[in-house]
């Protein structure tokens, strides 16, 4: 009883993720900055990618897109099918989650630069764990509520050290991230092709 | 145990019934949310689910308010502070009166 009781009070937060534009947006993001890096890595000194400014107007300018798209897919075409909540805010929470993940993310980013500082296998393991942080934070948004993510999940894991593999170089380490976004992109495209075929939009209530 | 009895009986008998559970459970995790979301997560048919928020309205637990989106009525449901209220005391008797 208790733990059915459980299950309906979580169910509003994974309903953000319900139609894989959580997903995408991700995947957006993600490939986005990466398209950012290769163009930065191979223009030339003088050349707008350059300009150092041009990264944080880059930056805003991406997630001011994926937030607007993301908020029009969902009132076009989320609320019709499925309903429309609005989640509770508790500004204490947010902070406690922005700060955990910023402090998550350094250690993260810490143990990626030094922690085989002196390995010659050093650019593999950091892809390999690169590739597993960004599967485990897959796992968690997405619930691996059905079988097929676990393959979406192998491929973040070793895509980008398999990427590497192939194209060595400076933009190969990129490239390698961009394998990330399109996993996630994939995942949330079965998840949007899945949702719609599942759902109809609906007449409100009587 | 007559003390664990004594809290099964204090129980509120408006939501105890399962589908006015499901959503006192659902509204207690967010702060509004229209009919067709509770429709479409507990999988109760409008009918059913009209009667179990009228009920739940006139306890005065769920606030309901009608309005629009766009073109199409839409009904907002929220929580009442006596709602939240009865609902977090009704996980405290059941914890304690199932307790083994």
């Amino acid at each position: 009883m208790t733990e059915g009781i459980s299950d309906y009070l979580k169910r509003p937060s994974r309903y953000a993720m319900i139609e894989g534009v959580g997903e995408m947006g991700i995947a957006i993001v993600i490939s986005g900055i990466s398209a950012f890096g290769i163009l930065h890595a191979r223009a030339g000194e003088h050349s707008i990618w350059n300009w150092k400014p041009i990264m944080l107007i880059y930056g805003v300018v991406l997630l001011a897109l994926v937030f607007l798209a993301q908020a029009m897919i969902k009132k076009r075409i989320t609320y019709p099918r499925t309903g429309y909540l609005k989640h509770r805010h508790s500004r204490v929470k947010s902070v406690v989650a922005i700060v955990s993940a910023a402090m998550l993310g350094a250690i993260c980013a810490v143990l990626i630069s030094n922690f085989w500082k002196h390995s010659e296998h050093r650019q593999d393991l950091q892809l390999l764990l690169s590739g597993l942080i960004w599967c485990l934070l897959y796992a968690y948004a997405t619930k691996m509520d059905q079988t097929w993510r676990w393959i979406v999940a192998v491929a973040m894991t070793f895509g980008p050290l398999g990427t590497d593999r192939i194209m060595s170089g400076d933009p190969g380490q990129w490239v390698s991230f961009i394998v990330i976004g399109i996993c996630w992109l994939i995942s949330g495209t079965i998840t949007f092709w899945l949702y719609l075929r599942r759902t109809r939009p609906a007449q409100e209530a009587p | 145990m007559k003390e664990r009895l004594r809290s099964l009986s204090a129980i509120d008998r408006v939501i105890h019934e399962p589908g006015r559970l499901m959503i006192i459970a659902l509204l207690s995790a967010v702060e509004e949310a229209d009919f067709l979301y509770l429709q479409y997560e507990t999988g109760l048919n409008k009918g059913t689910l009209s009667s179990h928020l009228a009920r739940l309205e006139d306890a005065g637990y769920v606030e309901i308010t009608k309005t629009y989106r766009g073109k199409i009525p839409q009904t907002l449901l929220r929580l009442t502070s006596s709602g939240c209220r009865i609902f977090a005391q009704y996980k405290r008797h059941m914890k304690k009166g199932l307790q083994m």
